[in-house]
């Protein structure tokens, strides 16, 4: 008996994969549907998916900036502390301090790598018309996806605590007071009272509701980071896996017709 | 083997080109010999048409190849059978389909003319047909002599190709079937040819072919893309490994003065660092009889608490588990299972009392006899 053979016997191994080799074709196909990590992917993939000057595998690219900006992210978040005192040096010190500090910076530019590819994507779809039935629900869940990748750009922008970032958050959270009913300087805001008193007020509207706060502060901060580093990727993880079981069970990527 | 019934199609097809080779054999020897397979002209016609075509004739190769390339001979080379001005065809008109086929494989055979009486019967027939095309029977030759004499040759060039030559009709092989299941012994068909051997391996693999196999794996795409991911994987583990080892620590400095040694009078316990930097400052003559001044680390030897320092009871007492320690530092009471452990003190250039939280001396092991470990106040 081989080592190998001893091995592929042994209870451990058995336990672990549920199949014998991938000698032969059928084994080769269970091989991907037993395993959690290969079965996202289909066993086969018709010619036409893989034509990359009509995918232009921009969601796959998407995708793997989210893994990568899920690993650099986590790596981050032990050299930083979102408090006054502390973010704005933590993040000086990754440059200048910490060896491969450069994670930073590899976060950065993939989230603006991120946005990109997300939106050429998207560009992809609607130009091949792949978000015609029986895709159309697909493309929905695309549209929220976008929009928490914009999020996600939106939250991070904030935890450098320098200047640009705070002045960034303070200018585009003021769109939030133009809301209407919930912002207080929105329209039809006056309707939502209860004896002459307002509801929406300076202190409660929705920008108050997004910053913690009247203005940009380390209730901001605190507030921003957990939306940035857990709660967003959280609903956005869980819409990605949406989406990739929808491509499979519409019919698999769209390709040429 | 042996049983008929199981018997493969090539086994089928050599069994039916034996028998079709013996029969073949047999009527070239005995030419005039009217086995059942030729049965004697009869008169009546109706008779004839009433008649089964004869069960096995070898010599009967009425396949649709053949009646097709007769009715385009027929058409295509003479005038329609049924005309009687043929100057091939005989004069009287032919009375059934097969009196055209035949004069039409007559007309096929360039022979000179058909029989010139009319046939009497679907095996004149056939034999004057057979006759004319192999071009060996004359004429005037009554179709039963015609029949024996033609058979030979109408058998062997039955079929309308040479390609076919030795292809068994398919009553032959229904012949050789019935013989198989009547118990005869099926002649099994001779082993196929040899194929032509190949050219055969070379039992050792030469240096050469397996450098360049070698070298043909490892330049493979698959080869390239999984060490390249391993690559790249592995210098991601250690970069994170790395990145997780901190270039920089908020932590106070091990070294800190302490303030000059009239700062500690003999017999007392300072408590002043023990807060901030988590050192006693004692100065005691107790442990040896010289009077030294010695920094103890305010951590129980138990589990880690840290003791008070007891001045009416003159102890360090630890309020997790009741662990007791002389102002030595020696354990005398509770769980724990050592002395406390000294950290290193010197008197800096300045004079001032400098502890050095990155050494430690330990009692049980005899360090505390490094002159690292304390400071003699004189």
């Amino acid at each position: 008996m081989s080592v190998s053979e001893y091995i592929r016997k042994s209870q451990l191994w058995r336990s672990v994969f549920r199949h014998p080799a991938p000698y032969d074709r059928r084994n080769r196909a269970v091989v991907v549907l037993t395993n959690f990590f290969l079965h996202l992917h289909p066993v086969s993939v018709q010619k036409g998916g893989i034509a990359l000057s009509y995918t232009w595998c921009m969601g796959g690219i998407t995708f793997f900036l989210f893994l990568a900006e899920t690993l650099t992210g986590v790596l981050l978040m032990f050299y930083y502390r979102p408090t006054l005192e502390w973010a704005f040096t933590d993040i000086r010190a990754l440059r200048d301090v910490n060896t491969l500090g450069i994670m930073r910076e590899i976060h950065r530019w993939g989230a603006h790598a991120m946005v990109i590819t997300v939106w050429l994507h998207m560009y992809r779809v609607f130009l091949t018309g792949s978000y015609k039935p029986p895709r159309e629900f697909n493309w929905v869940i695309g549209v929220l996806l976008l929009v928490l990748t914009l999020l996600l750009s939106f939250t991070g922008y904030l935890l450098p605590w320098d200047q640009l970032a705070i002045w960034a958050i303070t200018v585009g959270s003021n769109m939030a007071r133009a809301t209407p009913f919930l912002g207080h300087e929105g329209p039809g805001f006056q309707l939502l009272n209860v004896g002459g008193y307002d509801l929406i007020t300076q202190a409660s509207d929705a920008r108050f509701l997004l910053l913690g706060a009247r203005t940009v502060g380390e209730e901001t901060l605190n507030r921003f980071y957990i939306m940035h580093c857990v709660a967003i990727p959280i609903v956005v993880s869980l819409l990605i896996a949406i989406h990739f079981w929808r491509v499979r069970k519409d019919g698999g990527i769209s390709q040429p017709l | 083997m042996t049983e008929p019934k199981k018997l493969t199609t090539a086994e089928i097809l050599a069994l039916a080109r034996q028998k079709k080779a013996e029969s073949d054999a047999a009527q070239s020897n005995e030419p005039s010999a009217s086995p059942p397979e030729s049965p004697p002209a009869q008169d009546s016609p109706v008779a004839s048409e009433s008649a089964a075509p004869p069960p096995s004739p070898p010599q009967t190769p009425k396949t649709t190849a053949e009646i097709l390339a007769a009715a385009r001979a027929a058409k295509g080379t003479t005038p329609p059978a049924s005309t009687p001005a043929t100057p091939t065809a005989p004069a009287s008109t032919p009375k059934s389909t097969a009196e055209i086929l035949a004069a039409a494989r007559a007309a096929k055979g360039s022979a000179p003319a058909a029989p010139a009486e009319q046939p009497k019967s679907t095996a004149d027939i056939l034999a004057a047909a057979r006759a004319a095309k192999g071009g060996t029977a004359t004429p005037s030759t009554p179709a039963s002599e015609a029949s024996a004499a033609g058979a030979p040759a109408a058998a062997s060039s039955a079929p309308s190709s040479e390609a076919f030559k030795d292809r068994p009709d398919i009553k032959e092989m229904v012949a050789a079937v019935k013989a198989a299941h009547e118990g005869k012994p099926p002649v099994l068909p001779k082993p196929a040819p040899a194929l032509p051997k190949l050219p055969e391996k070379d039992k050792g693999v030469s240096r050469r072919s397996a450098i360049q196999g070698i070298v043909t794996l490892l330049m493979s795409p698959f080869i390239v893309a999984w060490v390249a991911m391993g690559a790249i994987a592995g210098a991601w583990t250690l970069g994170i490994a790395r990145f997780m080892m901190p270039n920089m620590v908020l932590e106070l400095p091990s070294k800190f003065k302490v303030g000059p040694p009239s700062d500690f009078p003999p017999g007392t316990v300072s408590e002043k660092f023990k807060a901030s930097r988590g050192v006693y400052i004692v100065h005691s003559s107790q442990y040896d009889g010289r009077d030294l001044i010695y920094g103890l680390l305010s951590v129980c030897t138990h589990l880690g608490c840290t003791p008070n320092w007891l001045e009416g009871e003159q102890k360090f007492k630890c309020p997790c588990h009741g662990s007791g320690f002389y102002i030595t530092g020696i354990n005398f009471e509770g769980p724990a299972p050592r002395p406390l452990e000294r950290v290193g003190l010197r008197r800096a250039e300045d004079g001032m009392l400098e502890v050095d939280k990155s050494l430690k001396f330990q009692e049980e092991l005899g360090q505390w006899a490094d002159p690292k470990s304390y400071y003699v106040n004189s």
